[in-house]
């Protein structure tokens, strides 16, 4: 990863934030593309990536937005509790952005970090080794 | 169940669904239906709007992460900043009137609008 890429990242960190604070917004619409053209994540990973951002963020400005006597508790409860039926019909279809919003300044690379969860819908097709004497030309 | 209840399950399954779709919090919904609907102020409509993105982005990334999709260290480098930012801008809030905050709203869509298009 180059500075200006981190130093990318950085800024919009900064402004989805600001943005959230703000306007009361996650700050995805800013963390995807950021993910994306600063960090290499793929369309589908940054917006998975840019989610758990999302929620110390959000947490963070519920609090400070509490302490200025602007947040309605019960309701934010049931709208989040109520939300999953909806949430799960996201990460479950098929991506509608899978060509792929956003392009990345970096090659993509799948395995971008040791710690990254990756599941087995994201590895690669295991190579099959060619025996000796097999029919395969 | 009460009027209320359903408006505010209708809210949530629209903003969920947004949610897992695009991976954005869902603020973009809620904050209108607030105000449009339960006549709250631009302030308020902000702050609840936060308390529910937390619960809705905290699904939604498990869910992600359950398709292996999630990577905790570039949110990690992300979201410290965002943390920070989000400090800064809701004390900023709170000093500026709240058609301002409107205005700044209307940006975010617009912007909002054009990513998802571009």
């Amino acid at each position: 990863m180059e500075l200006s890429d981190l130093v990318g990242a950085l800024a919009i960190g900064l402004a989805a934030g600001m943005a959230g604070g703000l306007v009361g917004v996650g700050g995805g619409v800013l963390m995807v593309p950021g993910l994306v053209i600063f960090l290499g994540e793929s369309q589908l990973e940054a917006e998975a990536t840019s989610l758990l951002a999302i929620v110390g963020v959000a947490a963070v400005g519920a609090w400070r937005q509490n302490g200025y006597g602007n947040l309605r508790l019960s309701d934010a409860v049931v709208i989040g509790v109520l939300s999953p039926l909806g949430v799960l019909v996201g990460p479950s279809s098929p991506t509608p952005s899978a060509s792929g919003c956003w392009r990345s300044r970096s090659p993509p690379s799948r395995s971008t970090s040791p710690t990254a969860w990756r599941g087995a819908r994201s590895r690669p097709p295991r190579r099959l080794k060619r025996r000796r004497g097999s029919l395969a030309a | 169940m009460s009027s209320r209840l359903a408006r505010l399950a209708v809210i949530a399954t629209v903003t969920g669904s947004f949610s897992g779709l695009f991976g954005v919090g869902g603020g973009t919904i809620i904050v209108p239906l607030l105000i449009l609907w339960f006549g709250y102020g631009e302030r308020e409509a902000t702050g609840t709007s936060l308390g529910a993105i937390a619960i809705i982005a905290a699904l939604a990334a498990g869910a992600h992460g359950l398709y292996g999709n999630v990577d905790p260290v570039k949110a990690l480098l992300i979201g410290l900043p965002a943390v920070g930012g989000v400090v800064a801008g809701t004390a900023l809030q709170q000093r500026i009137s709240e058609r301002v905050v409107a205005g700044a709203f209307a940006v975010v869509l617009v912007v909002s609008a054009l990513a998802l298009v571009f």
